[in-house]
């Protein structure tokens, strides 16, 4: 923060500039700046106008849609809302959403770490393609992707007749839904750990494996706790994604009450009941564990920063993503 | 351990790093690879550890005789010490030494008790006991170099490789560490290899140093043989301070200046270190006239920048006794002979025995 303030251009031409021509202003907005917050009250106003609309659009965006969620959940008082997230049906779902996530996250921990690795380290033939597929499921729409799904697994589609043989029911069941929810959250966790392994280098490893270590001490004893962090951080993000994935899960789900019907969904089915309460009170349950995931990272983070402190050479030596939002 | 690389070329991509370098290194030796950035010197000793590989079916590596050219870096049993450190920035000094004992203490057949004593045994030799549980961000520079020293050395390597050990360190400190690896080098017999771009430091520590440019090795020669004979232009440029003029030569005579002044003859340059000219205020025969410009007493020699009629201007450096005999000053003019001149031809060959031209600059 005081950093900062130093090094804004107001401080600066406050401090040196005697009053400017306004040709010069123009040339240097530096200090059009700070002549017009020195001078003019509508450079103040604008000022205003700007905090003001930022809280405005955080408001109507961000915490208002938070409390409705909660009032709306205890309208009907507390037995209504415990009853609702008792409900058997209820809890089915929350148990298949998490399973489901748990399995995803497990899968895109693995895939992500060695897509890391193998784009960090290496340069190959067809490197950048492989860069654009792994990133596209952060462009296509859910939907599509559940679709997709559906023209490949489904009982009709290229795989699902091969599959049905062997009595593996993909479409309509549990496979499905993890293989919608591994799809959507593919890039997560590589993303977080590629871009700090390419900061970091490779030069660790590289006097590891001078020191005598095999591949697997490499990799448990350097290089896992050089990029905990930001696997931490893409373990984190792409829990919460996997938890609240809807549009590609609605598709492939068959919505089977009890039985292939995630939390979001449920959601989704209570409220076209009409019932209100409960689908809000199952809906805060959702915004609760997404506050939690919220609250552990940020919990993380500033431990870590904590510690950097200590130490000084904050953005070549730890993770980039402390550094950047410091 | 002696140490044979035979015609060993690595290109990365179009870049030709090494192109059909040869060399040997004898077991007990301390050798530096001296070259400019972009040289191949860093190349030349990642192949040697293992952690490059020569182009396929270019070169050999051979350690005492045997073939190691694609021998895994974790079985080679070499000590690298890496120019940024590279320690484990999660371990403590203690831990980052142990690492290699730890990591094949099945292989080494290892007790806990026995790392133990060989960890503070090298505690002891790099003169850290008391910093054993920081963590490198907490230790200084110089202190860093020595844990990554202790850490290559755990393993009791063979061969220890040093890639600009010195180079992220300032000046005092890079003075004493020097001195001190030089007496631990010749305390434990190792083979050292150490890549710099520092010719004082090269030439300082070295038994041999390897000047290599352009990935090709220039010349190879003990410090003496590299500053006094060198064999190529490149050489002579590269090591210590040396003044370079153009010219033409005709018979034993050489001749410097502007082109058009000159008779026609063999373009070739010439090197005179600022040292072998020798000042006087009178003419003579062999002497040629240069305006002094500029005197710079503070140090163990004084340093005189001179300019020729024909617009050079050069370096010489004489004692200071000498210099109180001259009676000169800035503006005043002096005769001057070059007491040894080496001479190269356009493409950076020796162009004649030295001897030759031996007070032969003129105009």
């Amino acid at each position: 923060m005081k950093k900062s303030l130093r090094c804004s251009p107001l401080a600066r031409s406050r401090s040196i500039l005697p009053p400017v021509r306004l040709t010069a202003a123009i040339a240097d907005p530096s200090r059009l700046y700070a002549r017009l917050t020195r001078s003019s009250p509508i450079w103040l106003l604008l000022h205003l106008v700007l905090i003001l609309g930022t809280v405005l659009i955080l408001g109507l965006l961000l915490v208002l849609p938070l409390v409705v969620v909660l009032a709306e959940a205890f309208r009907q008082g507390w037995q209504v809302y415990r009853a609702a997230i008792t409900e058997p049906d209820t809890i089915a779902a929350l148990r298949l959403s998490l399973s489901v996530t748990v399995l995803s996250v497990a899968v895109n921990t693995a895939f992500g770490l060695s897509a890391a690795w193998c784009l960090s380290k290496y340069r190959f033939w067809g490197r950048n393609v492989l860069l654009i597929l792994i990133d596209l499921p952060l462009s296509i729409s859910p939907v599509v992707v559940g679709l997709l799904i559906i023209l490949v697994y489904g009982q009709h589609g290229w795989l699902g007749t091969f599959l049905e043989r062997w009595g593996l029911r993909v479409i309509f069941a549990f496979p499905g839904i993890v293989l919608a929810t591994a799809f959507v959250t593919l890039p997560f966790v590589m993303r977080e750990v590629k871009t700090l392994m390419e900061t970091e280098g490779n030069e660790e490893e590289e006097a590891a494996r001078l020191l005598g270590a095999n591949g697997w001490q490499i990799f448990y004893h350097v290089t896992l706790p050089k990029i905990r962090w930001a696997l931490l951080y893409g373990v984190i993000l792409c829990t919460a994604r996997s938890l609240g994935e809807f549009g590609a899960v609605s598709v492939v789900s068959g919505h089977i009450r009890g039985l292939t019907v995630t939390l979001p969904l449920h959601v989704e089915l209570l409220y076209n009941e009409y019932q209100f309460s409960a689908a809000f009170a199952v809906a805060s349950l959702l915004t609760g564990v997404g506050l939690i995931t919220l609250i552990v990272k940020t919990f993380w983070q500033n431990r870590l920063q904590r510690k950097l402190h200590r130490g000084q050479d904050c953005p070549s030596e730890e993770a980039s993503f402390p550094c950047v939002s410091n | 351990m002696r140490i044979e690389l035979i015609e060993i070329s690595k290109t990365f991509g179009k870049f030709r790093a090494l192109d059909h370098v040869s060399l040997t290194i004898h077991a007990g030796e301390f050798v530096a690879l001296l070259g400019p950035s972009g040289s191949g010197k860093t190349t030349l000793l990642r192949i040697i550890a293992g952690l490059d590989l020569p182009d396929p079916g270019a070169g050999r590596l051979l350690f005492d005789g045997k073939d190691v050219t694609y021998r895994p870096a974790d079985q080679r049993g070499v000590g690298f010490v890496f120019q940024h450190y590279a320690l484990f920035r999660h371990m403590t000094v203690y831990e980052n030494i142990a690492f290699g004992l730890r990591v094949q203490r099945r292989r080494l057949g290892l007790s806990t008790a026995q790392i133990d004593v060989r960890v503070r045994e090298l505690l002891r030799l790099i003169q850290l006991e008391p910093f054993a549980e920081r963590y490198p961000h907490q230790l200084s520079g110089g202190q860093r170099q020595r844990v990554a020293l202790a850490r290559a050395l755990a393993i009791r390597p063979r061969v220890l490789l040093l890639d600009e050990p010195f180079g992220a360190l300032d000046a005092k400190v890079r003075r004493q560490l020097r001195t001190w690896l030089r007496g631990l080098h010749d305390e434990i017999g190792l083979t050292s290899v150490f890549v710099t771009h520092d010719q004082e430091e090269a030439l300082e520590l070295a038994d041999r140093v390897v000047v290599l440019n352009a990935g090709r090795v220039e010349q190879v020669g003990t410090p003496e043989e590299v500053y006094h004979q060198p064999q190529s232009a490149f050489v002579t440029e590269f090591i210590g301070t040396v003044n370079k003029f153009r010219g033409i030569r005709r018979g034993s005579r050489v001749e410097f200046g502007t082109s058009e002044a000159l008779l026609p003859g063999e373009q070739v340059a010439v090197f005179v270190r600022p040292h072998e000219f020798t000042l006087s205020t009178v003419p003579h025969r062999h002497a040629f006239p240069a305006v002094v410009q500029r005197v710079h007493t503070a140090g163990g020699l004084v340093k005189l920048w001179l300019t020729a009629q024909s617009g050079e201007t050069f370096l010489t450096e004489i004692d200071p006794f000498h210099w109180s005999q001259l009676t000169i000053k800035e503006g005043d003019t002096v005769y001057v002979t070059a007491r040894q001149l080496r001479c190269f031809s356009e493409e950076g060959q020796p162009c004649h025995p030295a001897e030759r031209f031996r007070t032969a600059v003129g105009q």
